[in-house]
């Protein structure tokens, strides 16, 4: 019998990790999900209004534009740091001394805190004090008010999930690089590819598993943006800059702790994220076929 | 333009480049450790002064204000957290990783999905249900029960980068174990682990990353006795704190630690991301 | 690998063990963090020696007091138990956090100190009184958004009349403004407070806004011509809404880096406690008292919003996100000429770390009438583990409020909110500044959205659309009809108006 039970692979070795995630996620989200029912607001009693919530919620125009401008910015930095990152891993595939310095000092945005990350761009985008206009107004270029206006803000809440997470795609592009075959490369020069072509032909395809991936795990991270947004914006100017994650806590917890409210928006968020990750997990499984 | 010179031009463009990457990287933490550095009065004075001398006040004074001389503490249940959680992520993570690979389980991609899926949900979501949770369970305010709660956020991402380092192992080394009799436990923890030990390392280097920076669990999950690094240098750099030295210090305070980490490990670091996605 | 790579990983090695061990060195010493006596040396510019005989460290007393001297609630049963107490981080519990040991000494109650971001602490209380699970016995309840309204008419704080009631005449409670009073008592009906009114916390720490400006700048001859030559009158400082606006205008200068005021237009708390003293001074409210109709969409509200626009068009740059600390970093760095800030803020706005130090004066606000109420203070958890350490929270709670300690806190700089102890010629000396806020929200002071659980929330309501006004969203009008609509919904959910 308990041979039988150490025959069992699926229980020795999925089990420990079903049990406990199960654990942990089951209860909350059923606590979430029974509470999402409900118009509970601290300190009122709760009662169950069913639906009412997810009601409120999709009809709501600032839940629709919340979520509008998250997918957005996702989108768009996930785009720019692929962009950028391989640009920067271009420049770092070369074996130089200097090239080896930057990218070990290139994952130091990554691992920062994340509070100390947003409060140091909130004193370098000041606009009286900080240095970013400062530098800027050496080559005359005028004060900016970079998160106080709507013109600027989300370039400027853009710029720093530039600064600290292109060196993410940048390093998994570069390990890429290093990985592809050099035959096939060779080949192409003898046939007589120039560098351009090379590059658009044979670098780009051979590598797009490992930019999508990039891509949608950039994207999936990006959709939870709070820090930035909770520091330097509050959601402002006006409601501008109120992100998923900023709205949810705005009215589940922080101001007008409407938990019912909070927790049907972060059952409808989890969809989005679960819809999400199920095509991530397809697609890449996808690519892992047709690219063997 | 010959040869040669083509190739010094390109050369120094590369390298320019290379000096600006670096430039636009450190800058901010730079330019903070730099205010950190000033005395008050000169923290932030317009136009920003270049020289100066330097003093250690500040971080003096966070050392010595109430909360900050209990810095010491704050370090040790970061690094206790960040080493309990792994611990747990990876001998529960492990070996599910290696028998998604090895074994074709009927719904492996069910189990995997729910898996990822715990990694892109924001903490904020599950933050008060947690909390009932771990008061019922008593685990509030202290490192075990913050080591459970990390231990799942890290979970997905140990399986994901074990994954790729699974799949290219041979399957013959395992069954070459098993024909001597060992079990399939036994083969994964005495032959296929020393060969993605790489691997091993990196996952386990990151999910203590993560674990260190992490916010909003350990906001609402701890009091005092538990307080992390990210905790403690948001408490300081509260709303009334106008003394920008200050928030300085206690923001480098907060980073130094995982920056000579990461610098340490960065090798692996970067071996282990690749793994996961290319074969 | 060439060589030099390893030498520095493991420098980085060896550098990383070192400072991931010495942390655990001195923590496997240390207990629990000692109260360490700090006097902040805050020197401002006209502060005069204290001549009063006050000591401030942390040593207790030549001999424990007996007691029938005791001039707050004591009970030698008491001595062993030990209470929780969750503080915010900030001057309020840095000025009494000297004395707790003192405490100990004299009643032998154990006090376990907890402080906590100001930003996050409401929300933990919240959580630890919706769970009932009695963590802290005294919590820190803010006068912001009405954390006594708010908790005491949810039921999670203690009614103090009992505790009062068992406490040495010597505690003198009439020693409390009646706008302090009222402000700390549920229900409430206004100023003074109505009969009904319980007490349920006990303020530690008393303020509210006052009006600085540039001394300097105001006394310029230079200054005076044109202001004379422009306006065909005296520059002064102003004294009414008008003169003020005048007077920002004239002191708008881009180019000099000059802006006329700053305050703050970030969406949180702090634009709400500007805009409310204009509110008063147009004579508008909140709501009626009696029905708790909104009345933000009335003329005055309307008036006293586009006052603050017009106000803002004279802030410098970055108002709409400017939070307290850039309202206050630009007056401190010169950038403006006049401000209104919290008055225990003023050392940092214009003390000798500043560019401004000694240039800077303070007065009432122009046009203002009535004043917040605005500070923290303490209260006892209603879910506390059990009576005894209610009893022995009350203890501590009357301890740090009695006149004797008051006196002394008062001394080491705190702002607190006894009229014989504010009212001290020495301590208005020391800090004139504070002191004067102290007194304005002492005598003129009216509390804030005293509105049950709902206080918070309508102060958000208003500062969300306050600052949508001031991001240029919507116009002055719009934004007033909008939190109108927005907080009458919200009272209707409540069950304060039909």
């Amino acid at each position: 019998m308990l041979k039988r039970f150490f025959d069992n692979h699926q229980l020795i070795f999925l089990g420990p990790v079903n049990a406990y995630i199960t654990f942990w996620t089951l209860f909350p989200l059923l606590y979430m999900l029974i509470i999402s029912l409900t118009n509970w607001k601290i300190p009122n009693p709760a009662r169950f209004i069913w639906f009412g919530n997810y009601l409120e919620a999709l009809t709501d125009p600032l839940f629709w534009y919340s979520v509008r401008i998250t997918l957005t910015f996702a989108f768009a930095v996930s785009i720019l740091e692929i962009g950028l990152g391989f640009g920067v891993a271009l420049l770092l595939n070369r074996p130089s001394a200097v090239a080896t310095l930057v990218r070990a000092l290139l994952i130091v945005p990554m691992v920062l805190t994340p509070v100390v990350t947003s409060m140091m761009w909130r004193y370098l985008y000041n606009p009286s004090f900080g240095p970013l206009n400062y530098v800027l107004s050496l080559v005359g270029l005028g004060p900016y008010e970079w998160y106080s206006r709507a013109e600027t803000v989300w370039p400027s809440l853009m710029l720093i999930d530039l600064w600290q997470w292109t060196p993410f795609p940048a390093l998994l592009i570069l390990s890429g690089l290093h990985s592809l075959p050099e035959d096939i490369f060779e080949s192409a020069q003898v046939d007589g590819a120039n560098a351009l072509q090379r590059f658009i032909f044979l670098t780009v395809p051979l590598l797009r598993p490992l930019l999508l991936a990039a891509f949608l795990l950039r994207f999936l991270d990006a959709l939870k943006i709070f820090d930035t947004v909770f520091v330097l914006t509050r959601g402002g100017p006006g409601t501008m800059t109120e992100v998923l994650s900023f709205h949810i806590y705005r009215f589940g917890i922080g101001e007008y702790f409407r938990v019912g409210y909070g927790a049907s928006m972060s059952v409808l968020v989890l969809l989005l994220s679960a819809g999400l990750s199920w095509l991530f997990v397809n697609l890449l499984r996808q690519e892992e076929l047709t690219h063997a | 333009m010959p040869r040669f010179w083509r190739k010094v031009l390109a050369a120094a463009l590369v390298n320019l480049g290379l000096a600006l990457v670096l430039l636009w990287t450190l800058f901010p933490v730079f330019w903070l450790f730099l205010t950190s550095i000033k005395s008050e009065a000169d923290a932030f004075v317009y136009p920003p002064k270049l020289v100066f001398t330097p003093t250690f006040d500040a971080y003096y004074k966070v050392f010595s204000d109430e909360t900050g001389s209990n810095w010491p503490r704050f370090w040790l249940n970061s690094t206790s957290v960040a080493l309990l959680s792994t611990l747990i992520a990876l001998l529960i993570g492990v070996p599910a990783a290696y028998g998604l690979t090895r074994f074709q389980f009927k719904n492996s991609r069910a189990t995997l999905f729910s898996i990822l899926s715990v990694r892109f949900m924001p903490p904020i979501v599950v933050v008060i249900p947690l909390l009932f949770m771990m008061r019922t369970l008593k685990l509030v305010d202290n490192i075990l029960g913050l080591s459970f709660i990390h231990a799942v956020f890290a979970l997905p991402f140990i399986i994901w980068i074990m994954l790729g380092f699974f799949a290219s192992v041979p399957r013959d080394l395992a069954d070459a174990a098993l024909v001597d009799g060992t079990s399939e436990l036994g083969a994964l923890f005495r032959v296929v682990l020393p060969v993605v030990r790489p691997g091993l390392i990196a996952a386990a280097l990151f999910a203590m990353l993560l674990s260190w920076n992490e916010f909003p669990i350990a906001l609402v999950l701890t009091g005092e006795a538990a307080k992390t690094i990210p905790v403690a240098a948001t408490t300081l750099i509260a709303e009334r704190t106008i003394h920008w030295d200050r928030v300085a210090a206690t923001g480098m305070i907060a980073i130094i630690p995982t920056v000579l980490f990461a610098l340490l490990i960065q090798r692996h670091l970067i071996r282990g991301l690749a793994a996961g996605i290319v074969k | 690998m060439p060589c030099a790579i390893n030498n520095r990983r493991q420098f980085y090695l060896f550098l990383t063990a070192l400072l991931l061990l010495i942390p655990i060195l001195p923590a496997c010493a240390a207990a629990t963090p000692e109260t360490v006596t700090v006097k902040e040396t805050v020197v401002v510019e006209k502060e005069v020696v204290v001549e009063k005989e006050v000591v401030v460290t942390a040593t207790p007393a030549a001999a424990a007091p007996v007691m029938e001297d005791r001039d707050y609630y004591y009970d030698p049963a008491l001595a062993g138990e030990e209470i929780s107490v969750v503080l915010y981080e900030g001057p309020g519990t840095q000025h009494l956090l000297p004395y707790v040991p003192q405490f100990e000494e004299e009643t032998g109650i154990k006090v376990n100190l907890t402080q906590i971001a100001e930003a996050s602490l409401i929300e933990k209380e919240v959580l630890d009184f919706t769970s009932q699970a009695g963590a802290y016995d005294i919590v820190q309840t803010t006068q912001d958004g009405a954390g006594v309204a708010y908790f005491a008419s949810s039921g999670w704080i203690e009614d103090l009349t009992p505790y009062l009631e068992k406490t040495p005449g010597k505690f003198h409670y009439e020693d409390f403004s009646e706008s302090v009073q009222a402000a700390t008592s549920w229900p409430y009906g206004g100023v003074p407070k109505i009969p009904e009114g319980r007490p349920y916390s006990m303020m530690q720490e008393l303020t509210t806004r006052i009006f600085i400006y540039r001394d300097d700048l105001f006394n310029d001859p230079t200054e005076k011509e044109a202001f004379q030559a422009k306006y065909g009158r005296e520059l002064t400082v102003p004294k009414t809404t008008d003169e003020l606006l005048e007077v920002a205008e004239f002191f708008t200068r881009p180019d000099e880096s000059l802006y006329g005021i700053s305050f703050e237009g970030a969406r949180d708390l702090h634009i709400y406690a500007v805009w409310v003293h204009f509110l008063w001074a147009f004579d508008g409210q909140e709501w009626d008292p009696t029905t708790y109709e909104v009345t933000l969409d009335s003329p005055e509200a309307i008036a006293a919003t586009d006052y603050i626009l017009q106000l803002s068009k004279f802030t410098p740059p970055g108002h709409s996100t400017a939070s307290l600390f850039e309202a206050v970093t630009a007056f401190a760095q010169g950038q403006s000429a006049m401000s209104i800030i919290w008055g225990p803020t003023f050392g940092m706005a214009s003390g000798p770390d500043t560019q401004v130090s000694g240039k800077a004066g303070f007065g009432e606000i122009p046009g203002a009438k009535r004043y917040l109420v605005a500070g923290v203070g303490m209260a006892i958890n209603k879910f506390s583990q059990s009576q005894a350490k209610k009893d022995a929270a009350w203890s501590f709670i009357s301890f740090i409020e009695s006149p004797t300690i008051q006196t002394k806190m008062q001394a080491d700089g705190n702002a607190g909110p006894r009229k014989s102890v504010y009212g001290l010629k020495e301590i208005a000396e020391a800090r004139p500044a504070e002191n004067f806020s102290t007194r304005l929200a002492s005598e003129k002071g009216h509390p804030w959205a005293m509105a049950g659980g709902v206080g918070t929330q309508f102060v958000n309501v208003v500062f969300t659309n306050l600052n949508r006004a001031i991001a240029g969203e919507v116009t002055a009008e719009q934004a007033m009809q909008d939190a109108d609509a927005e907080a009458t919904q919200l009272f209707q959910e409540a069950g304060l108006i039909e």
